[in-house]
């Protein structure tokens, strides 16, 4: 994790697309539908069109200054103790955050596969991986992003693909019988997890390399448009197959997969399925850890960040196994106080910073005319 | 409890192994923080083995605010 790495803006978007629809293309639809009912998908259009204000927000600070990360720039517009201040909330929520990838999926395995095994025994076998990724470098994370996104992407389209026979689009309307509330809860709830995690990208952009700083805003604006179609076909499987329980079952898309049943030749599959989709989560932590380790090296001024690799890790573990240990706790955090805690934490420090360097680029344009 | 101790004890055996002959070449400012990162993971280390919920009142009104027909 050296500061000669660089990588694509085809591999960073890639890497924006694996971090939105990791994790949620498997929670998300279950909550979404449970809320919003059938209207669910406005939720997410409602969503994504807020992440698509906070994606240009962090494109825009990029272009401003683009070999600086989020802390440089902060530093730098701000001065040091006012960046402490802003972002060592943001650095302890995201220890939680990479902690809380693995509480919902040692929950899955607890749920569908590993039912006997402690949950622990499955967070430390996780962050072991997790660990030795970001150990690997931000290089080697791109690299692994287009082989193992072609295979989470393929399995999605298979699923939705191989459960064909059992749509019923009736199932759809009507839209909003409840009015616009349930939507915009659900959008709330959309909004706190995946859409507003994406400003943490701000860390690592400054990886992308020179050459490819004009391409940046357009493949990362791609990236967030196909996540927002997958998550919306999902949604759709979803309630189109499972119907008014759609809200209830929760991992839908896991569900579906149960369901399959194709000419007595292909069915329970879904051990196999269930693999692949652990991909998501697992590449999502990854991602996520090394942007933990990026944003600490930079403000606690490290030379090399990968001593803290292991440590960092181990915290993560430990946070994933003492908080939120029971699975309703989890679900009302998720529900209701994320993206709170999102909004204080993540996106204030974001926008602080946007203000201020519109603020000051806006005073420089005045003075200069003056001169 | 036995089996969380020894998870525990493992990991840690494992890290240390690894950093320590790294830590050896690192710069005295690098070894301070790594200093610093064990007392958390000692806390919860022993918070495993033997601040969220204060936004959650506000979180719940902007639900309601929201969706007043959610209880």
């Amino acid at each position: 994790m050296n500061k000669q790495e660089q990588i694509s803006s085809i591999q960073m978007s890639m890497l924006l697309l694996f971090f939105m629809t990791g994790s949620s293309i498997v929670i998300v639809p279950a909550p979404l539908t449970n809320l919003g009912g059938n209207g669910a998908w406005i939720s997410l259009l409602i969503a994504a069109a807020m992440g698509t204000l906070l994606l240009a927000s962090i494109l825009y600070l990029y272009r401003k200054n683009p070999e600086l990360s989020l802390i440089g720039q902060s530093r730098a517009l701000m001065g040091n103790t006012l960046t402490l201040i802003l972002l060592l909330p943001l650095t302890c929520v995201m220890f939680w955050n990479v902690a809380g990838i693995v509480i919902e999926i040692g929950t899955f395995f607890k749920n569908t596969m590993l039912k006997e095994t402690p949950t622990y025994a499955v967070n430390t076998m996780f962050f072991v991986t997790i660990a030795l990724t970001a150990l690997a470098g931000i290089e080697v994370i791109a690299r692994m992003a287009a082989v193992l996104l072609a295979l989470m992407f393929a399995f999605i389209i298979l699923i939705w693909i191989l459960v064909g026979s059992l749509y019923h689009p009736e199932y759809i309307l009507p839209i909003m019988p409840d009015g616009i509330g349930p939507i915009l809860n659900a959008a709330y709830v959309v909004y706190g997890f995946p859409y507003s995690e994406l400003v943490v990208f701000a860390v690592i952009l400054p990886f992308v390399r020179k050459k490819d700083k004009t391409k940046l805003g357009k493949h990362m604006y791609a990236a967030l448009i196909v996540n927002t179609l997958t998550l919306i076909l999902s949604v759709f499987s979803s309630i189109m197959v499972l119907g008014p329980l759609s809200g209830d079952l929760k991992y839908s898309l896991y569900q579906l997969a149960r369901l399959i049943y194709f000419q007595e030749l292909i069915e329970r599959i879904e051990s196999v399925i269930g693999f692949s989709l652990i991909i998501g989560f697992y590449f999502k932590a990854s991602i996520l850890l090394v942007i933990l380790m990026k944003l600490l090296k930079e403000l606690l001024k490290l030379d090399d960040e990968r001593y803290l690799v292991f440590p960092v890790s181990f915290i993560c573990l430990l946070l994933s196994v003492t908080t939120y240990t029971k699975e309703a706790e989890l679900e009302e955090l998720v529900n209701t106080s994320w993206p709170l805690i999102n909004n204080i934490t993540y996106v204030l420090p974001v926008l602080l910073i946007l203000i201020v360097t519109v603020i000051r680029s806006q005073f420089g344009k005045g003075k200069k005319q003056e001169i | 409890m036995l089996g969380k101790l020894i998870c525990v004890l493992l990991l840690s055996a494992g890290m240390l192994i690894y950093d320590i002959p790294r830590l050896k070449k690192s710069s005295s400012h690098d070894r301070i923080v790594y200093g610093i990162m064990m007392l958390p993971l000692l806390y919860l280390a022993f918070v495993f083995i033997a601040i969220f919920n204060l936004l959650s009142k506000p979180a719940e009104q902007i639900v309601h605010w929201l969706n007043p027909q959610q209880s």
